[in-house]
């Protein structure tokens, strides 16, 4: 009866907000009650989306439904080397590219302010987790956005903590 | 000179609701409500069974009954927390089945005839009006779904990135719903109330067959369904059988060949 549903979190604006927190602890309740209360459009990456419909969708007609402009989206396939995946199924890649497709659909929503990504890294493979690494920071300091992750990955935090720039950035967040 | 005007009848008014029906059916079946056709059509049979009773017309009866249930159903699966939306169907399906026996043996006096022809269809009752409506309504129903194509697709696709976007996930299942409502009561006097469903979603299901994308697979849905529909009324008027049936035996055939044609390159992509 008393049981917290997903805690409060503080967030910075125009910050890097790291969520970090064993296994059931909530963060991604917190974040799904931040993303129900916000008023604004959030760029959202779910953590699950393993069980979404099998219906045959390309990629790139998956991301226009988010953004119908073609040239952002190519411009972000690009960025992630998944240009060539373009017009495949989305239900014939694999986890890495189908996770990444999620996280350019969350970079391309319209007038967004905020990014959430739950566990971006996951099925990335090395140079992938640097792009995004570099996509974060980049968003954080060139484009002003508050970006709140949930994220464990060493990789990802060695790229934020040596970026120099990035300094007074970032807000850990523990649970 | 009339009985050509009266086969081109149902042959046109055929072709449109089984050109619309796929485009509707992709959402169902993207959302896992397949079965809510089939619901909605055994509803139906209760507004139809009313309608009868009360001398008024069968498909006004068949609209209000699946356009309430319908929204009712929406309501059940919003409220609950947890996920058992096709348990709800169950309850309407048998529901709809259950009160429509009722109000049928209620009825001592008045003959019945006319309910045999909506349980399998009955192509010699459509006339001109029927064609006018379904006109208008298939055009409704298409405007629809081109305008709110992106929205719907993310709301029955992942609705947790579409509430992130301030997508009213609630309304656009709401307005899918009432579109098949609108649909399956059109549709309910050509097929039947037991193979309406079939219409909207067996030609997705070929369409998905042939792994194009999203777009290429709704129009290809749209083509075979209007194919079957044709062979299918070709066969009936030629063998004096079962139109529904006809056109249901047709398009099941065309999934086992879609099934057949893709087998050997579904296998090399798991080779």
């Amino acid at each position: 009866m008393f049981r917290e549903i997903g805690r409060k979190i503080n967030i910075a604006q125009n910050n890097l907000n790291i969520l970090i927190g064993g296994n059931g602890t909530g963060k991604t309740t917190a974040i799904s009650e931040f993303i129900k209360n916000s008023k604004e459009i959030i760029g959202y990456l779910p953590q699950n989306f393993s069980e979404i419909s099998a219906f045959p969708i390309t990629v790139i007609e998956f991301l226009t439904f988010t953004n119908s402009n073609l040239e952002i989206i190519e411009t972000w396939l690009e960025f992630f080397e998944m240009k060539q995946f373009g017009g495949s199924l989305i239900g014939n890649l694999s986890g890495g590219e189908k996770q990444k497709v999620f996280i350019i659909r969350a970079l391309i929503c319209q007038g967004i302010s905020t990014l959430v990504l739950d566990e971006p890294d996951n099925n990335l493979d090395n140079k992938s987790i640097e792009k995004l690494g570099e996509m974060i920071v980049n968003h954080v300091l060139e484009k002003k956005i508050t970006v709140i992750i949930i994220s464990h990955n060493l990789i990802l935090e060695t790229l934020f903590e040596e970026n120099k720039r990035m300094e007074n950035l970032i807000n850990t967040i523990n649970f | 000179m009339d009985y050509l005007n009266f086969v081109l009848v149902i042959v046109l008014t055929g072709a449109i609701i089984s050109m619309t029906a796929p485009f509707l059916g992709q959402y169902l079946v993207i959302k896992r409500m397949s079965h809510l056709t089939d619901t909605l059509a055994h509803i139906s049979l209760f507004g139809i069974a009313v309608s009868l009773y009360f001398n008024f017309s069968p498909v006004i009866g068949a609209f209000i009954s699946t356009l309430i249930s319908g929204f009712w159903i929406e309501l059940i699966n919003k409220n609950k927390k947890y996920q058992f939306q096709e348990t709800v169907l169950t309850l309407f399906l048998y529901g709809g089945l259950g009160l429509s026996s009722l109000i049928i043996s209620l009825n001592k006096t008045k003959s019945f005839v006319g309910l045999n022809n909506f349980l399998f269809g009955n192509v010699n009752t459509v006339g001109i009006g029927d064609l006018i409506m379904t006109f208008i309504v298939c055009f409704f129903v298409l405007i629809i779904l081109f305008g709110i194509r992106s929205r719907l697709f993310l709301s029955v696709y992942i609705p947790e990135i579409a509430s992130s976007m301030k997508i009213k996930v609630g309304i656009y299942n709401l307005i899918l719903t009432f579109l098949s409502s609108l649909l399956i009561a059109v549709g309910v006097q050509i097929l039947g109330v037991l193979l309406v469903g079939g219409l909207l979603i067996i030609p997705v299901l070929i369409g998905m067959e042939l792994g194009l994308g999203f777009f290429k697979t709704s129009i290809a849905s749209s083509l075979i369904s209007v194919s079957g529909f044709l062979i299918g009324f070709l066969i009936s008027f030629n063998f004096d059988v079962s139109t529904s049936g006809a056109v249901i035996s047709t398009l099941i055939c065309f999934y086992i060949i879609a099934k057949l044609i893709t087998f050997d390159r579904k296998r090399g992509n798991v080779l």
